[in-house]
């Protein structure tokens, strides 16, 4: 490695990736009614420079530093592809190397880089050394903060740590000297007030002081003696050196439900001996050498934040998200009515999916996916995965979501989410023990089916609802009684036309229940439109 | 890619490398859209273009237009909107008509991208739209003065949110095209700034609400000043008018709300003019435009409401709670069952328990003695 590459100061230069034009959100007036995916200003034939570049070159830079000078992690395990990669497949357990042909990034920075962006909650595991507590430091830096600012800022785990330590406590004269408790004063700890919180070690704290943090994480505020201090909008970071919960005691479920990712760290690759060996020789710390290009200001994390938010997915992916996700809290054997065949009420009943999916349903039980599953996805699961998408695609310079975001990050975001059926008979095949273990691979393996499920099954061109879709969201307003009965009786003609031609699959039973709704929708308003007269 | 015609394939060739470098553009830009695709979509719409523009435009006109809309063409085939029928048929109907030509011939970076963003701007309404402008072309001098006229159809077709910026565009705008984005094209052309006049002043009349026939008829012997007191004249409202008096000038919402998804009935809270009001639904605040063209709901933050801190007026309130301000009206709305009122800034508006409507009311029209 050259010494240029080496020196600390250095940040790869921008852009890292080629600019594009994005589309803020903006409000809405005659200037803003002609600017869209089209550009008017320039365009192509006009030969203009392309655009300026944004936060999101600069998020790259840093991630791009982190990656050069900070964290050793030579890893790019979240792969993108703009062609079919070269593969290469080694003997042994048959392991496959693909060489990405589009940039592609480490998840260990990524993902926390993401967390950072979108203002969600990281979670780190792995052994002691891996660099956990090192990175949330450098999301700290990143957010404007002095190294002395964010180290007595981390929460750090321990068995005597009260909820006096986490959120502050009364002021010992006001406790003596007030005739109320309005009168007295809270001394709030200085952390609540950051935009990175960092809790190191989290498994560590006893139960009573996890709820006090609950309540911080997922509410935005503290509470003490009736006085509550509500925290600014914040990204969070976590660290634990066991897997999730081994600590000293029990991490309660509701704060592990909170976490919306977590993130492993990698063991090192010896052949990266020499960084390190240049690290121990000139004394470096990372994190006092963070270069001030790639620290974000305050209002400039409020724009990414909007800029995040505002990031299209277009219908195509939304559409693949819906279909992926209909397939997991699906099951035909739960009960009678549609509503509630859903592994919730097996849950209720006090049984497994294990005991009830050993019954027959008409299911090719290899293939479908709701036998892979205890339980479905939460709402909760659906937002990370809709924010931490909007984010990497935002990362990335696209100008919306594209479905390899939501690939690369669907087993990230749900591998703690989704709770395995150890019986599924997918489980039992050549190569499932594998994904007993490498739940990765796992949820990448059924992202990968149920996207071949959709192609196979041309639900884009094909699509029971989407032109009822289409309509509905025009609204109901104005909307003449005739209009009405011929939408309801092409309701009734789609049921007639699923219940013939398809078993009830999980995305079936999503189409059916949307148009369910459609039809009371419409239901409702013709009888008010005759009751109106 | 299926074979196109032999104009089209000759000015494919004379521009290759120029069309090349565009395609590889998109295709770095949308790395997951296959070149089979792009080219697919150029063979189907790009025919039409360059045969309107060989028949419509000089020589030296036709290339720049043809890059342009073969941009265009292509951002549309890489983000999958080609199969949208008003997208479709800007690129093959609309753009090809002479007098669109002509215009986006003057402009040609500017004018056909701004046309396409418009209709995936108005969503619902941009066919309508595209529809109104393909024939307001006909009567536009230049690009400038047809992206004016666009803006006056947007507010007509339902965005309210555009009517200040639309009546400022509409003030330069030639009569004949402004009757025409006003739907009354048939009206004589005196009568185009009496609706500007009236319509500046009061968002909830419509053309026809300000000038019936026989003032129609007698508009074109109508002397200029005596047309100048007129427009004074029709939009005027008795501000004096007892509450009573007052008329229902608009129901915003109607069934379902503002396309929102509501879990109750909104209540309204603030209102900054006749034409901007505050909603709220729980803890949700909404800033709703409204005219009588259509109404917007957009969220916004509760505590960016005007008036909704410790400086709240105390017209901002239940209606039982309204005694000391508008009793009248208050007891009036109450009996009715309102479960929201507000009093100010020219406007009553008020919301019930049993629909998702606010309903506006405004004093009286003055038309004494005035020539409608």
């Amino acid at each position: 490695m050259s010494e240029s590459a080496h020196a600390p100061s250095h940040v790869s230069a921008s852009p890292t990736r080629p600019p594009r034009a994005r589309e803020p959100e903006p409000g809405f007036d005659v200037a803003r009614l002609y600017e869209g995916a089209a550009s008017v200003q320039s365009g192509a034939a006009t030969g203009d420079a392309p655009a300026a570049v944004g936060l999101d070159d600069k998020m790259r830079q840093a991630y791009y530093w982190i990656v050069n000078h900070a964290i050793i992690t030579p890893y790019y395990d979240i792969e993108f592809h703009r062609t079919a990669p070269p593969k290469f497949r080694f003997g042994g357990a048959g392991t496959e190397v693909r060489l990405p042909t589009d940039q592609s990034f480490s998840s260990f920075v990524l993902l926390p880089l993401l967390t950072f962006a979108a203002r969600r909650r990281c979670l780190f595991i792995g052994g002691p050394g891996r660099g956990k507590t090192a990175s949330a430091i450098l999301m700290g830096i990143l957010a404007g903060y002095s190294l002395e600012e964010v180290r007595k800022g981390i929460q750090k785990g321990q068995p005597q740590m009260t909820i006096a330590d986490l959120i502050g406590n009364p002021l010992p004269r006001d406790l003596v000297a007030a005739d109320s408790m309005d009168d007295i004063r809270i001394s709030w700890r200085r952390w609540l007030g950051m935009r990175v919180k960092i809790v190191d070690e989290y498994n560590r704290i006893p139960t009573r002081t996890q709820s006090a943090l609950l309540t911080l994480m997922a509410d935005g505020y503290a509470e003490i003696l009736d006085q509550v201090m509500v925290s600014p909008s914040s990204a969070w970071f976590l660290t634990a050196n066991d897997d999730l919960g081994g600590g000293t005691y029990p991490v309660i479920e509701a704060l592990k439900d909170r976490i919306d990712i977590v993130v492993k760290a990698l063991d090192f690759n010896p052949r990266f001996l020499d960084e390190l060996l240049f690290r121990v020789e000139q004394r470096v710390d990372p994190a006092r050498i963070v270069p001030p290009e790639i620290v974000f200001t305050e209002a400039e994390l409020d724009q990414v934040h909007r800029e995040v938010l505002a990031m299209p997915v277009p219908r195509a992916v939304r559409r693949r998200i819906e279909f992926f996700a209909a397939q997991f809290d699906f099951c035909d054997l739960a009960a009678a009515d549609i509503e509630y065949k859903s592994k919730d009420s097996i849950r209720i009943a006090g049984r497994t999916l294990s005991q009830v999916c050993a019954s027959d349903c008409g299911r090719d039980k290899q293939r479908a996916l709701c036998s892979q599953t205890e339980n479905g996805l939460s709402v909760r699961a659906l937002l990370t995965l809709l924010t931490y998408v909007k984010t990497l695609a935002w990362f990335r310079g696209a100008s919306e979501v594209e479905i390899a975001d939501v690939r690369a990050l669907v087993p990230w975001i749900l591998h703690e989410k989704l709770k395995q059926n150890e019986t599924a008979p997918i489980l039992d095949q050549p190569g499932g023990e594998l994904l007993r273990v490498d739940r990765i691979a796992w949820l990448q393996r059924a992202f990968d089916a149920a996207m071949a499920e959709y192609a196979r099954l041309n639900l884009d061109r094909d699509d029971p609802v989407a032109e009822l879709d289409a309509e509905f969201d025009q609204g109901l307003d104005g909307l003449p009684e005739a209009e009405v009965r011929k939408r309801i009786a092409r309701i009734e003609t789609q049921f007639a036309r699923l219940a013939k031609a398809t078993k009830l699959y999980a995305h079936v039973k999503a189409d059916v229940l949307k148009l369910k709704y459609y039809h009371q929708r419409y239901s409702n308003y013709l009888r008010w439109l005759e009751w109106a007269g | 890619m299926s074979r196109v015609d032999d104009r089209t394939a000759a000015w494919l060739g004379e521009e290759r490398y120029a069309l090349n470098t565009r395609l590889e553009a998109v295709r770095q830009r949308f790395p997951r859209v296959g070149a089979e695709a792009l080219l697919t979509a150029v063979s189907a719409h790009l025919p039409p273009i360059v045969a309107a523009t060989e028949d419509a435009l000089p020589a030296d006109q036709r290339t720049p237009l043809r890059l342009a809309i073969f941009d265009l063409l292509l951002l549309h085939a890489a983000r999958d909107t080609l199969a949208r029928p008003a997208i479709a048929r800007l690129l093959d109907e609309i753009l090809c008509r002479p007098a669109m030509l002509r215009l986006c011939a003057r402009a040609p970076a500017r004018l056909p991208a701004a046309l396409s963003n418009a209709i995936e701007r108005l969503g619902p309404s941009g066919p309508a739209w595209l529809a109104a402008i393909g024939d307001a072309a006909e009567h536009a001098p230049d690009p400038e003065a047809l992206l004016s006229a666009g803006a006056v159809l947007a507010w007509r077709l339902g965005e309210p949110r555009l009517r200040h910026g639309a009546l400022r565009a509409a003030e330069r705008l030639p009569p004949a095209l402004l009757l025409h984005a006003l739907a009354v094209p048939d009206w004589p052309l005196p009568a185009a700034r009496l609706l500007w006049t009236a319509l500046s002043r009061d968002g909830w009349l419509r053309p026809e609400q300000i000038l019936d026939a026989p003032t129609l008829d007698a508009l074109d012997a109508m002397p200029d000043d005596e047309q100048l007191r007129l427009g004074d004249r029709l939009a005027l409202r008795r501000q004096d008018a007892p509450l009573e008096a007052w008329e229902e000038v608009g129901r915003v919402g109607e069934f379902v709300g503002f396309g929102g998804r509501f879990a109750r009935p909104p209540v309204v809270v603030a209102a900054a003019s006749p034409h901007l009001l505050f909603v709220a639904v729980d803890t949700d605040a909404y800033r709703l435009d409204a005219d009588a063209y259509g109404a917007v709901a957009t969220p916004l933050p509760l505590d960016e409401v005007p008036g909704l801190g410790d400086d709240a007026p105390s017209t901002t309130a239940a209606p039982e709670a309204l005694g000391r301000t508008v009793d009248k009206l208050a007891r009036a709305a109450a009996a009715a069952g309102a479960t929201s009122m507000i009093a100010g800034a020219g406007v009553v508006a008020w919301t019930s328990r049993d629909s998702h409507r606010v309903r506006v009311m405004l004093p009286p029209r003055d038309l004494d003695g005035a020539t409608r």
